[in-house]
């Protein structure tokens, strides 16, 4: 079976500071998975590189097999930044349809995808709403809408819980879970370590960028009360250790 | 799906841009130069009374100012354009949305560039077409002739050549950072298409010294714009062409090219 992220040996660097220091990762298809680390541990340049917004300096990644450097490997994927924007002139409506338009979906196609996408988050009532008017919760939800937009079998979500009431959290949780169902693999990066206990199969802990932990939530709570203890005892462990 | 993505981003570049505060300061600025220089030119022609009929000897020299006027300012508003088109993204933090999707880097580029191109020689044409019929109405006689479609094409390719310096310019540094390297390039590209331009080859390493050496380089790699800005000039009033448009052309494709690879390549070994 292909895997939905295939990481090698990935390192990356900012002038002379390491990044991120061999990485190697592997998320299998139709499952969730967390990227855990404290701020500036490398997980956010880790999903961009994934994104290929990042040129690794050595390593490769593939995204269901292709090349994350091909741009088809970006066609399944759906990807939504910890704040969603986008020029505030276009309609929620006008801004989905320029991502399925990206796409390549047919326009009725496209139309039935974005009108079912904004039921689903129940904001169909602001389908022609400028962006600009929109506030921050109701963003957040076209940005959610987007992941639904064409037949994207890989979520990547950074950091999306924050700024979330907790209505919307639950929603989220609710969303997240039903795409699971449908098959698809759901990439999080995220700080909210209980979120991610109860949603989760799969977690990895980047530390000072380098990959410190990767295994099944199932078993880090066979050891441990919830996942908070485990992260701050493999983080503290690693600090101690340098 | 390579030619939606392009039309999609095309029309997503020009709506960006046609929304921007500056475009419509830029038009009004030039509607009321244009409104202003065709005044000027009634009460210059009714003053001296030359005639109405014919722009007379003056005519030909007041529409040069005014489209020299226009060619000038042209290039400053490609500049801003061209330097604002790709930036814009980066400050609103929104080109990660963009190149998240599966579009080529070089695609993205290219559409933007096309995009831009088309606003601002959307407008170009306004405001010459502007001061063609504006200058005819105040010399009372048409002064449009084919060398028009010709000079209008020339600086099309011009506009297109200052939107491609401005927006790899725009890869290394802030906005004025790049408004002024742009500058500088232009004062080069000047320089040395005056100095080059009517010099027989074995003539070049006359004198020799480092900026010669600058100089001839900028000449011999860069697309030489005051070239085409004059071929434009020369189509406009029908001037004789002393260039050999056969060279011309081809080091205008190939050079042309070569900054079209550059920017494709820089896009592709970015960061973002």
């Amino acid at each position: 079976m292909i895997n939905a992220i295939e990481i090698v040996g990935i390192n990356k660097s900012y002038g002379d500071t390491f990044s991120l220091q061999n990485i190697s990762l592997k998320v299998e298809q139709g499952k969730i998975f967390a990227l855990l680390g404290l701020n500036g541990a490398g997980k956010t340049t880790l999903v961009k590189l994934i994104l290929n917004l990042l040129n690794p300096d050595q390593g490769s990644i593939k995204i269901n097999g292709i090349e994350s450097t091909d741009n088809l490997s970006r066609m399944g994927i759906g990807f939504i930044p910890e704040k969603f924007s986008f020029f505030n002139y276009y309609t929620a409506y006008g801004a989905l349809s320029f991502f399925g338009k990206m796409k390549g979906i047919e326009p009725a196609e496209l139309h039935t995808q974005i009108l079912k996408a904004l039921k689903e988050f129940n904001i169909d009532e602001l389908k022609n709403k400028k962006l600009k008017t929109l506030s921050k919760g109701q963003m957040q939800r076209v940005g959610l809408c987007h992941l639904l937009i064409g037949d994207n079998q890989l979520l990547i979500l950074d950091e999306p819980f924050s700024g979330l009431d907790p209505l919307g959290m639950r929603e989220l949780k609710v969303f997240l879970k039903k795409q699971k169902e449908l098959g698809k693999t759901i990439f999080l990066n995220s700080h909210v370590l209980s979120e991610m206990e109860l949603i989760c199969d799969e977690i990895a802990i980047i530390h000072k960028g380098i990959l410190i932990v990767n295994t099944a939530v199932s078993d880090v709570l066979i050891n441990y009360k919830n996942l908070e203890d485990f992260f701050a005892e493999k983080v503290t462990n690693i600090g101690r250790i340098e | 799906m390579r030619a939606t993505q392009y039309k999609t981003m095309i029309l997503d570049t020009i709506n960006k841009e046609i929304r921007s505060k500056m475009l419509l300061f830029i038009f009004i600025f030039s509607t009321l130069i244009i409104l202003f220089s065709n005044g000027l030119v009634k009460m210059f022609f009714s003053s001296m009374n030359v005639g109405t009929n014919s722009p007379g000897n003056s005519g030909p020299l007041l529409l040069s100012m005014m489209f020299g006027f226009l060619n000038f300012w042209s290039v400053i508003i490609s500049t801003i354009f061209g330097v604002n088109s790709i930036r814009s993204d980066f400050t609103q933090n929104i080109i990660y949305q963009y190149l998240a999707m599966p579009i080529k880097r070089s695609d993205y580029y290219f559409s933007r560039l096309i995009g831009t191109w088309i606003i601002v020689y959307t407008f170009y044409l306004y405001a010459y077409l502007a001061s063609l019929i504006l200058f005819s109405m105040a010399t009372s006689s048409w002064v449009a002739h084919s060398g028009h479609l010709l000079s209008a094409i020339m600086m099309g390719l011009f506009i297109f050549l200052c939107i491609l310096f401005s927006t790899l310019y725009s890869f290394f540094g802030n906005r004025m950072g790049a408004l002024l390297l742009v500058g500088t390039s232009w004062l080069l590209i000047t320089l040395s298409n005056s100095t080059f331009r009517d010099l027989p080859v074995k003539e070049y390493f006359v004198n020799f010294s480092l900026p010669r050496l600058l100089g001839m380089i900028i000449y011999t790699l860069l697309p030489r714009l005051g070239n085409i800005s004059e071929l434009a000039n020369s189509f406009l009033f029908q001037k004789e062409i002393t260039m050999n448009l056969w060279i011309e052309f081809s080091h205008l494709i190939i050079t042309t090219s070569f900054l079209l690879w550059a920017g494709s390549y820089f896009i592709k070994k970015k960061d973002f």
